[in-house]
C-alpha cells in the first residue's frame, strides 16, 4: 500500500512540474515555432497547399 | 518569435471569459462540448456522493473529471485567439486524453473486482507517462504554430501523432482483455452479463471520443471530432442500464431516470443542428441505440415493478394470514383455559372426596378399600398437576401470567420445600439433602409462589428420575456477579446431548421417561423455565451422560 502510495504522489509531482514547464516554455518564454509564409523558416514549406493564406 | 508576426491579418474575435468568441463556427460547438462535460460533471459526482466507498464510483469520478477538463480545455482552443495560451492548453491536453483511458481502466478494474490494478500495473501505467514528462514541453509534443492560415491550430508532434494513440490502444487492448479474462472465470459467471454490458460501453466511449481526434490528427479536420464527445452519453446509458438491471452503486431507479432524461435531451435537440449533415447522421444512429437501451430499461423496470407488485401482494396476504394464526392461536389458549378451569372443579372435588374417604370422614375403611381410594386420590393430584401445567402454558403464551414480586429469602424457600419433599423420596427409597453456603441472606426479588412452585417441579423430577442414591438440593451465591444459585443434584438416569438440547421445550420428557415409569405431560421444565426468565433468571441442564446423573441449576439474581 505504502509504495502504491509513494508511486501515486511522485506521479503527481511529476505531473505538476510538467505542466509548469510546459506553461513556462509556451505562456513565458513563447518558445515554440511559428510557421509562416512565404518568408517564414525553411520547413514552413511543407505546409503549403493550394488554399494557404499567406501573411506579408 | 510570437512579436515578429502580425495577428491582425487575421479577423480574430477576442475571447470573453475564456469560451466565448465569433471565433467558434456555430453554436453546435458550444452544444457538443459543454453538454456532455456538464452530463459527465453532475452523473460521475452524484453516482460518487452515493457510493463513495465503492472503487468504480470513484474511477468514474476521476473519468468524468478528466473528461469535462479535456472538453472545457478543448472549447478554449476553439475559441481562444491567443497563441501561446492555445500552445500551452494543446500541449497540456495530451494529459487529460490519457487520463480519460486510464479512469476508464481504473473503472473497469473497480467495477469487477472491486479494487484497483496491482502495484505493476500501476507502475506500468506511471513507466507509460514518462514521455510526456520528458518531453512535453518540446516540439516532440507540438512542432509549432501553424500560422500559414487563419484557423489557430498547432501542428501536432509525434507524441501526438504516435505516442499517445498507440498507448492509447493498448489502455483500450488492457480493458478488453482483462474484461475477457474475468467473465471467463467461473465466480464470475452469474455476473457475466453485467461485466459485458458495462465492458462494451466503455470501450464504446473510449473509440468515440477518440476516433475523432485521432481522424482530426490524420486529417487535420476537427470538424468531425466534436461528435466524439457524444461517446460520454454512450456511456451514461450504459453506466444507467447497469445501475438499474444489476443495481450497481445501489442506487435508485431516479438516478438512471435523470441519466437518461439528459442523455435523450443531448441527442434529440441535436436533430435540429442544422449545419453539419453528419453530426445528424451519428446522431440518428446514437439515438437508434439508445431506443434499444432505453426499451430493455423500460422493460426492465417494468419487470421490477410487477415483481414489486407480485410482493406486495404477496407480503398482505402473509400479513392477513398471520393475524388469522394469531386470532386462533388465542382462541386456542382461551379453549385452553376454559377447558382446564372446568376440568379443575370436578378434580379439586374427586381430590377432596377421596382425602377424606381415606382419612374416614365416612366411616372406617376396610383394607380392601384403602388401595382403590388411594389411587383414586394420587390420580387425581396427578390430574390437578397436568391441568395446571397446561393452565400455566396458556398463560404464558397468552402474556397472562402476573407476577407478584417481593423480597424474601430463596435459600429459607428451598430449605422448606425439601423438608416437605422429604418423606416422599424416602418412600422411594431415597435420601434429599440440604445444603446452602452463602455468606449474604440469599434475598431476592421474586414470585413466591412462583419460585416455589419452580424449585418443587425441580425438585419432583429428580426424584422421579432417580431410582436408588441421593438428591441433594445446594444454594450457593457468587457475590460479585450478584447472583444466587440453587443446585438440583440426583444420582438418577441423566441426559444424552440430544436431550440436554430440548429438555426445555414444550412436550419434551426425558428419554428414560418410560424405562423409568415417569409419569407427566412434558410441560413443567417449559413453564419453570419460562417462570425463571419472567423473574430475570434462568435455568440450566448438565448431566455427564445417560446414568451419570443430572445437575439443573436455577439462577436468580441477589438483592444487596
Amino acid at each position: 500500500m505504502i509504495k502504491v502510495i509513494i508511486l501515486r504522489i511522485v506521479f503527481a509531482v511529476c505531473l505538476i512540474l510538467s505542466l509548469f514547464i510546459i506553461y513556462y516554455s509556451n505562456v513565458v518564454l513563447q518558445d515554440f515555432e511559428i510557421f509562416t509564409n512565404p518568408d517564414g523558416p525553411d520547413t514552413s514549406d511543407y505546409f503549403l497547399t493550394e488554399d494557404t493564406e499567406y501573411v506579408e | 518569435m510570437l512579436n515578429n508576426i502580425d495577428t491582425t491579418i487575421c479577423e480574430w474575435d477576442e475571447a470573453q471569459f475564456l469560451f466565448f468568441s465569433d471565433n467558434i463556427w456555430g453554436d453546435f460547438i458550444y452544444y457538443s462540448h459543454l453538454l456532455p462535460a456538464v452530463s459527465a460533471l453532475v452523473v460521475t459526482l452524484f453516482v460518487y456522493f452515493n457510493a463513495r466507498s465503492n472503487k468504480a464510483a470513484q474511477a468514474l469520478l476521476v473519468t468524468g473529471i478528466s473528461f469535462a477538463t479535456w472538453t472545457f480545455m478543448d472549447l478554449f482552443l476553439w475559441s481562444s485567439e491567443k497563441i501561446d495560451w492555445i500552445m500551452f492548453t494543446w500541449s497540456s491536453l495530451i494529459y487529460f486524453e490519457l487520463f480519460v483511458y486510464v479512469g476508464s481502466l481504473y473503472f473497469i478494474y473497480g467495477y469487477i473486482r472491486n479494487k484497483f490494478p496491482n502495484f505493476l500495473g500501476e507502475l506500468a501505467i506511471v513507466l507509460s507517462f514518462i514521455p510526456l514528462f520528458l518531453f512535453g514541453h518540446t516540439s516532440l509534443n507540438l512542432t509549432g504554430f501553424d500560422f500559414t492560415n487563419c484557423w489557430r491550430e498547432a501542428i501536432e508532434g509525434p507524441l501526438w501523432q504516435n505516442y499517445i494513440y498507440y498507448l492509447e490502444a493498448i489502455f483500450a487492448g488492457w480493458i478488453f482483455t482483462f474484461a475477457l479474462i474475468e467473465t471467463r472465470k467461473p465466480e464470475n459467471a452469474k455476473r457475466r452479463r453485467e461485466f459485458i454490458i458495462v465492458t462494451l460501453g466503455t470501450l464504446l466511449f473510449l473509440f468515440s471520443f477518440s476516433i475523432g481526434n485521432i481522424l482530426g490528427s490524420v486529417e487535420t479536420d476537427w470538424e468531425i471530432g466534436q461528435i466524439g464527445l457524444f461517446g460520454m452519453p454512450i456511456l451514461l446509458m450504459f453506466v444507467g442500464y447497469a445501475i438499474v438491471r444489476f443495481e450497481s452503486f445501489k442506487l435508485k431507479v431516479l438516478t438512471a431516470e435523470a441519466l437518461f432524461t439528459t442523455a435523450f435531451i443531448l441527442l434529440f435537440s441535436l436533430l435540429f443542428v442544422r449545419t453539419i449533415e453528419n453530426a445528424q447522421l451519428i446522431a440518428l444512429g446514437t439515438l437508434f441505440i439508445f431506443s434499444i437501451i432505453g426499451f430493455l430499461l423500460v422493460r426492465n423496470i417494468k419487470r421490477e415493478v410487477q415483481q414489486k407488485e407480485q410482493i406486495e401482494k404477496l407480503a398482505h396476504k402473509l400479513e392477513r394470514a398471520n393475524t388469522k394464526l394469531q386470532q386462533m392461536d388465542k382462541l386456542k389458549s382461551e379453549f385452553v383455559s376454559i377447558a382446564s378451569h372446568q376440568l379443575r372443579s370436578p378434580i379439586t372435588a374427586i381430590s377432596g372426596y377421596a382425602s377424606l374417604l381415606r382419612e374416614g370422614s365416612y366411616g372406617e375403611l376396610t383394607n380392601k378399600m384403602r388401595e382403590p381410594i388411594e389411587r383414586i386420590e394420587q390420580s387425581a393430584r396427578m390430574m390437578a398437576v397436568s391441568i395446571e401445567d397446561y393452565l400455566n402454558v396458556s398463560r404464558i403464551e397468552a402474556g397472562n401470567m402476573k407476577y407478584n414480586l417481593t423480597d424474601f429469602s430463596l435459600a429459607d424457600q428451598a430449605e422448606h420445600i425439601s423438608d416437605d419433599l422429604r418423606p416422599e423420596a424416602l418412600k422411594r427409597g431415597l435420601v434429599l439433602l440440604f445444603r446452602k453456603r452463602i455468606e449474604s441472606k440469599g434475598i431476592v426479588n421474586a414470585d413466591t409462589g412462583k419460585v416455589q412452585q419452580i424449585i418443587h417441579n425441580l425438585i419432583n423430577n429428580a426424584i422421579k428420575y432417580t431410582q436408588k442414591g441421593a438428591i441433594t438440593v445446594y444454594v450457593h451465591e457468587n457475590l460479585d456477579t450478584k447472583k444466587i444459585y440453587i443446585d438440583f443434584l440426583d444420582t438418577g438416569v441423566g441426559m444424552n446431548t440430544e436431550t440436554l438440547h430440548s429438555i426445555f421445550q414444550k412436550f419434551e420428557r426425558g428419554d428414560k421417561a418410560n424405562t423409568v415409569n415417569v409419569t407427566g405431560t412434558g410441560l413443567g421444565l417449559y413453564v419453570a423455565q419460562k417462570m425463571a426468565e419472567a423473574m430475570h433468571g434462568t435455568i440450566t441442564a448438565h448431566s455427564e451422560g445417560e446414568g451419570q446423573g443430572s445437575r439443573f441449576t436455577l439462577e436468580l439474581p441477589l438483592v444487596m
